[in-house]
Formats: structure tokens, sequence, C-alpha cells
């Protein structure tokens, strides 16, 4: 089979890089030095933003985005090589509103979100006004069996009260976010073990929803973090369940996958941005008479 | 990777494809992020260029959204499963001395 750029995304990607060329590279060293004093978002962000959603530049990366949402819907195909470019600066995917755990959450909120959820969370979220976070993984188990996830979902009355321990959160960090996407073991849940989870919407600033630091990832802090959250006694309307109780694994899934691909096309992206950035050093640099692209174990 | 995005568009499951195609790039990540590092010498190291970023991020992956080992495990499970749909079909590849004496067999 043939995956050859469709015509309309060699098109869109085109814009995308030329934007990206002509916005962002200019402004790349005054947000690293953003970053390095803890700002997350200096001002020109969110003026970069306004003008890339005003150029379609928008939520590129959900396929079900409806002609009422805004922004230009692609293809997880179509997308691929979007995200390939966008992976080059750390902080390209904000600007056209396609950063992760956020695309993920708004893929969840837009198969399964109510009415009333859409308009609290997934209509702010595709406009940017809000960022978010997923709160799956736990210090105290082996997450990546998520049948072991111990944080636990209550119901009591009209509220669900949920008690546990999260990390390496990402995003709840960030000055904006607004939400987290908690994932929890209904309590007392006895069916099959596939069945016993649910996913719950909690409002960042909940009683009880504890930030206990950012943890660094090989020494790096970055500013929209990577969190160890308490949970203690949270406590969020019935109304805050996402889908039915008991799914939220076959939910979860639905973010997952998509979000895999484009963790990956960034990868692709900063492998050959690292290639290009070698080759152009190894024929500036010289050693022992030669440039270093003359030397067989550089080559 | 492409084919994994083609595979959810078209609403298949694409999980084993996702998984491959996540153990893959994280590894490479650190491959090329590692050649180009000592390309640059010391400046490498530094925050003067994004490779240390991206090096860093790489070795994260390969934990991040998964650890590569479950990730394999889910494509070892679905090999295997498949191979247990079709028990013995490789047994017409042998070339035991059995085989090369019985006289050969068309069904």
């Amino acid at each position: 089979m043939d995956f050859a750029d469709s015509a309309r995304s060699r098109d869109i990607r085109q814009r995308l890089d030329a934007f990206i060329d002509r916005y962002l590279l200019p402004y790349n060293a005054a947000w690293h030095a953003a970053a390095a004093r803890g700002e997350s978002t200096p001002p020109f962000v969110q003026d970069l933003k306004e003008l890339a959603q005003s150029e379609g530049l928008w939520n590129l990366f959900l396929p079900s985005l409806r002609a009422d949402q805004p922004g230009t819907a692609l293809s997880n195909l179509d997308y691929a090589p979007l995200a390939e470019s966008m992976g080059r600066l750390p902080w390209a995917c904000e600007i056209f509103n396609c950063s992760a755990p956020d695309t993920g959450n708004m893929e969840l909120l837009q198969l399964f979100a109510t009415p009333a959820q859409r308009s609290a969370w997934l209509d702010p979220l595709l406009a940017g006004t809000i960022r978010s976070a997923f709160a799956m993984s736990e210090p105290d188990v082996a997450s990546s069996d998520p049948t072991n996830l111990q944080t636990t979902v209550r119901v009591e009355g009209n509220q669900l009260v949920l008690n546990g321990r999260k990390w390496f959160i990402t995003g709840a960090a960030h000055p904006a976010c607004r939400l987290l996407i908690v994932m929890g073991r209904s309590a007392g849940a006895a069916g099959p073990r596939h069945a016993n989870h649910s996913i719950v919407l909690v409002p960042l600033q909940t009683p009880g929803v504890e930030i206990l630091r950012n943890i660094a990832i090989l020494q790096h802090l970055t500013p929209e973090g990577h969190c160890e959250i308490v949970l203690r006694d949270v406590r969020v309307p019935l109304g805050n369940l996402l889908g039915r109780e008991g799914e939220g694994f076959a939910m979860a899934q639905a973010r997952l996958g998509p979000g895999r691909i484009h963790h990956c096309m960034r990868t692709v992206g900063q492998c050959e941005l690292a290639l290009r950035l070698m080759c152009d050093r190894a024929l500036e640099r010289q050693a022992f008479g030669k440039t270093l692209a003359d030397f067989a174990n550089v080559q | 990777m492409l084919r994994s995005a083609w595979l959810l568009d078209q609403g298949h499951d694409a999980r084993v494809d996702v998984s491959a195609i996540k153990v893959v790039a994280a590894r490479l990540q650190t491959r090329v992020l590692n050649r180009a590092i000592q390309t640059f010498g010391a400046m490498g190291l530094s925050p003067d260029t994004p490779l240390a970023y991206f090096w860093t991020w790489g070795r994260a992956m390969q934990l991040l959204d998964g650890p590569d080992e479950v990730h394999l495990r889910s494509i070892a499970r679905n090999e295997i499963d498949h191979a247990r749909r079709q028990r013995g079909a490789s047994a017409a590849y042998f070339t035991t001395p059995e085989q090369m004496r019985a006289p050969p067999h068309i069904r």
C-alpha cells in the first residue's frame, strides 16, 4: 500500500511548516528563556495561538471534529506528517492546540461526554482556553497492568468520592490546567477484572486534590509538569462520571491508540531534526586536517 | 506508523501495530540521538541544542505511555494466538530424514 501524503495533507503541511518557520522559530530562544525561568506561557504564545486558529491551523488531530467546532478535521493518516513537523519544537503543539495530554482528553470527551460535560470541558479545551490532565498511573502498583490501579471511586448519595495517589500526571502544573480526568476502581466492584474501572471528571481546584510535586524526568523539569497528586476524599457530583461505570478501560483505548501514533510521529520529527543538526555539524567541524564528515566512524 | 494511522482511520483494531511502532520509535530515538550528541562533542550535552532534551524524551518514551516490555508482550501474545489457530502449518518446511524418505504427497 502506498501511504504517500494526499494532496490535502501536503497542502496543510506546507502551510503548517511555513507558519512554524515564519512565526515560531524566531521566538524559539525566547520560549526557552521563559521556560528556564519557570514560565510556561510567555505572552507571545497566546498571540501565536490566535493567529494559528485564524488560519485554520487548529485542532488538527481530531478526525471527528464537527463543523460547529473550531479547527480543521483531518484523518489520522493526514495528521501524522503534521505531528512530525510539530515534534521539532517542544512548544509547537500548543500553538496549534494539538498538545498531549489534551488531545487524548478531547477525544474521550468528544466520544463520551454528556451535553453538560461538553459545554463545561470540551468546548473550552477545543477553544484552547483551558488545559487538562489524565490521571491514570500510580506509584504504589505496576500501572502498566491497569487492573492493578487502586484509586477508589465511591458513590455517596448524589456525589462520587475519590481517594488515591497518582503520579507522572502530565500537564497538571500548567497554569491553565482546570480538569483532571481520573481513572479509578469502583469501590467494592466484584465484576470481571477489566470491568471495574470508571473515569471521573475532577475540576483541579476541588478540595482534596493536592499536587505534591513536579517530578523531574532524568533531572529535567518541564513547565507543564509530570506531577504526583494525592486525592483525599475528593467529592464531585454524580454527573461528573464520564460514560458508564465500569467501562473505564474500553473508553481509555479510544485515547491511547491515536495518542501513541502522535508521539511516534513527533519522535520521527525529532530524529530527522537531530540527523540534520548532526550533518551540519559534521560538515562544519574540523579535526586532524579533515571535517568530521570525512571520518569513517562519523559516517 | 502511517499504516497504523490508516488502520485507525478505517476503524480496524490497530492495537498490535500501534504497540509495535511505539517500541520501534522510542528505541530509534535514543539510538539516533546518541549518535547526534556524540557528533556534537561536549556541546551535545549542553542546553545550546535541542539534542539533550530529545535524548531525554526518547529515553522517557521507553517507559511513558506503556513500557517497551508491555508492548512487546502484546505483540508476542498476538503472534502466539495466531500460531495457535494454525498449529502444525509450518511442518511442511522441515526436512527431517523421515520426510526425505517419504514420497511427495499432493493433497
